[in-house]
C-alpha cells in the first residue's frame, strides 16, 4: 500500500470524524478504523494498548461532561449544590453528550493510529514531502527529548541510590538533576553529529526506492478524500445536522449521503490486502 | 537512535489528534450566543414584521434551558396582547406593539391581518407554528417571528432571522418542525373562551425568563413540545439514512468479524 494513500485515508477519517457531533456517523468511522487496522495492521502488532487507552479517554470524557455540565431535562442524579463545579443535577442529556465526545475522540484516534500501526516508520519518513522532510526531523528530535530525558532519569537515579543516595529533603534532588540534564546536553551533542555524519543537511535526501501508486492505492486516494470534502460540504449546507442532546433528548438525526460518506471510508479494508 | 526518533514523529499525528479532539470535551453543553442580553444564560431570537414592513429585532435572555415563545414575546419588552386557544393550542398572540390598534374579545376578526408565528430552530428556515405561543418551545439558538399578514393568501415569512442573535456556537440541532400553520386558527378561536384582550388577563407562561440552575428549573415543555413531536401527517417508517446506517454497521461489523477470525495466532 501507498504510504501516502494510506495518510490521505487517514486524514479524511480525522475530518469525518470531527466535522459533525453527531455519534452515529462517528461510529461508523470507528467502524470503518477498526476494520482497517485489524486488516492492514503489521505482524506482531497489538491492538490492546490502543484499545485501553480510548476506553480509559471515553470513560474520562463522559465521567468529566456528566459532572461538569448540569444541562438538561432528565436528572438522575441531585448532588449538593455546594459542591463547587460538580454540584447540582447529573443528567442523562450529560452523560450521553460525554459518550458522544468519547466516541469522536476514539473515531480521530482510530483513524491516525494506522500511520503508526500500518506502515513502517521510515515508509511514512519517505512519503513526506521534501518540504517537510526537514521540519519533521526537527519536531522528531525535539519530542524524542522528553522520553530520553525521563529514561536518563530513571537509569541516573538507580545509579544514585547504588551508591546510598537516599534523598529525603527537596535540597538533596539536585544530585539527581545536575547528571540529568547534563546527560541530556551530552545526549542531544551526540545525536546531532549523528545525524551530521549520515549527511542531515547536506542536501536533497535520495531514496532507495520510488513510491509506487497502484489501482488501489489510487482507489484510496480518491475515494476517502472525496467522501472527507462531500461530508464537510454538506455539513455546511446543513444537509448533515450536528446532534445536540441538549435540552432534551433526541435520536440523532441521519443523513443517507453522510452515512453514505462515513461508509466509503471502509473502501482500504476492501481493496488492500498485507 | 534514528529508529526512536522516527517513532516518535509518526506519533506527532496520534497526539495532536487526541489534544485537539480531546478539546472537544471542554464543550461540555450548550454554548451561549453573544447576545445583546449577555447576562442570561441562554438567548433566542424575536423578529416582528409590522404591517407596514417595520421591521424589529430583539436578542432575549432566558435562565431556564427552555422557555416558550410567549414568554420570550413579554420579556422582549414590547407591548402584547393575548388571548387564549383552549386546549394544547394555547395562547393566541392578538396585538404586539400596539398592531393592531384594537381587536375583539375573540382575537380574530372575519376578515383583516393577525400574527402569524413562525419559529426558527438553531438558525434554519422559518416555519409556520401549529400551535400556539404558549405552547412553542424555545431552546437556545432558536428564533421567533411574527409577521402580520394577512388572513388571506399565503403567509410569507419575515425576514431571515440571522443576526438576530449572534451564534458563536452551534446550537442543538432540532429536528422536527411544525407543518400546519399555526394560527390557521380562527376557526379555533370560535370555539374557545376569550379572555379580554388586557396583558393583565393574560395567562401566565408556563416558564418564565428567570436567572436559575440550569438543568434544574422544569421547562416547559409539554407532551406537545415543538422540538420533539412527531411531524404531523408523517409517514410511519424507518429513514433511508438509518437503514443504510444499520446495514453497514452490520457490514462492517461482519467484516470485521470474519477477519479476526482468519488472522492467524502469533
Amino acid at each position: 500500500m501507498n504510504p501516502r494513500a494510506l495518510a490521505a485515508w487517514s486524514l479524511s477519517g480525522i475530518t469525518v470524524a470531527l466535522a459533525s457531533g453527531n455519534p452515529v456517523y462517528r461510529a461508523l468511522v470507528v467502524l470503518c478504523s477498526i476494520n482497517v487496522l485489524v486488516a492492514l495492521r503489521r505482524p506482531n502488532v497489538s491492538l490492546r494498548g490502543l484499545a485501553i487507552a480510548l476506553v480509559i479517554a471515553g470513560l474520562i470524557a463522559v465521567t468529566v461532561t456528566t459532572l461538569a455540565s448540569h444541562t438538561g431535562d432528565h436528572a438522575f442524579l441531585v448532588l449538593p449544590a455546594a459542591i463547587p463545579v460538580v454540584g447540582g443535577a447529573l443528567t442523562v442529556e450529560a452523560a450521553l453528550f460525554g459518550a458522544s465526545s468519547g466516541l469522536g475522540i476514539a473515531a480521530a484516534v482510530l483513524a491516525a493510529a494506522p500511520l503508526s500501526l500500518v506502515l513502517l516508520p521510515n515508509s511514512l519518513v519517505d512519503a513526506l514531502p521534501r518540504a517537510l522532510a526537514r521540519t519533521g526531523a526537527a519536531i522528531g528530535t525535539a519530542l524524542n527529548l522528553i522520553p530520553g530525558i525521563a529514561r536518563s532519569a530513571t537509569e541516573i537515579r538507580d545509579a544514585q541510590r547504588m551508591r546510598g543516595w537516599r534523598p529525603r529533603r527537596v535540597r538533596e534532588w539536585p544530585d539527581l538533576a545536575v547528571p540529568v540534564v547534563l546527560t541530556a546536553l551530552e545526549g542531544s551533542i551526540t545525536l546531532a553529529e549523528a545525524m551530521e555524519a549520515r549527511g542531515y543537511g547536506s542536501g536533497a535526501r535520495t531514496h532507495y526506492s520510488d513510491m509506487v501508486w497502484r489501482g488501489a492505492d489510487i482507489a484510496v486516494c480518491a475515494v476517502a478524500p472525496a467522501a472527507a470534502v462531500a461530508f464537510v460540504g454538506l455539513r455546511i449546507v446543513g444537509v448533515i445536522a450536528d446532534w445536540y442532546p441538549f435540552p432534551d433528548l433526541s435520536v440523532p438525526p441521519i443523513n443517507t449521503f453522510g452515512v453514505a460518506c462515513c461508509l466509503a471510508l471502509a473502501t482500504p479494508a476492501l481493496v488492500w490486502r498485507r | 537512535m534514528i529508529r526512536p526518533l522516527i517513532r516518535v514523529m509518526l506519533a506527532m499525528p496520534v497526539l495532536a489528534t487526541g489534544i485537539g479532539a480531546a478539546s472537544s470535551i471542554a464543550r461540555v453543553g450548550p454554548a451561549a450566543p453573544a447576545c445583546a442580553r449577555a447576562a442570561s444564560v441562554h438567548h433566542a431570537g424575536l423578529l416582528v414584521e409590522h404591517g407596514d414592513g417595520q421591521v424589529i429585532r430583539r436578542c432575549v435572555g432566558f435562565g431556564t434551558p427552555t422557555v416558550t415563545a410567549l414568554a420570550l414575546l413579554q420579556a422582549s419588552g414590547l407591548e402584547v396582547g393575548t388571548s387564549s386557544y383552549g386546549g394544547v393550542l394555547g395562547t393566541a398572540v392578538c396585538q404586539i406593539d400596539n398592531e393592531p390598534a384594537a381587536y375583539p374579545p375573540g382575537c380574530f376578526t372575519a376578515s383583516g391581518s393577525y400574527w402569524v408565528l413562525f419559529v426558527s430552530r438553531a438558525g434554519g428556515a422559518w416555519v409556520n407554528s401549529d400551535l400556539g405561543a404558549s405552547s412553542v418551545t424555545l431552546a437556545a439558538g432558536d428564533d421567533i417571528g411574527f409577521r402580520y399578514d394577512s388572513q388571506t393568501g399565503a403567509d410569507p415569512p419575515p425576514p431571515p432571522p440571522a443576526g438576530t442573535c449572534p451564534v458563536a456556537t452551534p446550537p442543538p440541532a432540532r429536528t422536527q418542525t411544525p407543518a400546519v400553520r399555526a394560527a390557521s386558527a380562527p376557526r379555533a378561536t370560535s370555539q374557545t373562551q376569550a379572555t379580554p384582550p388586557s396583558p393583565a388577563a393574560t395567562p401566565p407562561p408556563t416558564a418564565t425568563p428567570t436567572g436559575g440552575v440550569l438543568g434544574l428549573a422544569t421547562p416547559a415543555a409539554s407532551a406537545a413540545s415543538v422540538g420533539s413531536s412527531p411531524r404531523p401527517g408523517a409517514p410511519p417508517g424507518i429513514s433511508p439514512g438509518l437503514l443504510l446506517a444499520a446495514v453497514g454497521a452490520g457490514g462492517l461489523i461482519g467484516l470485521l468479524s470474519v477477519r479476526t477470525l482468519r488472522r492467524p495466532r502469533a
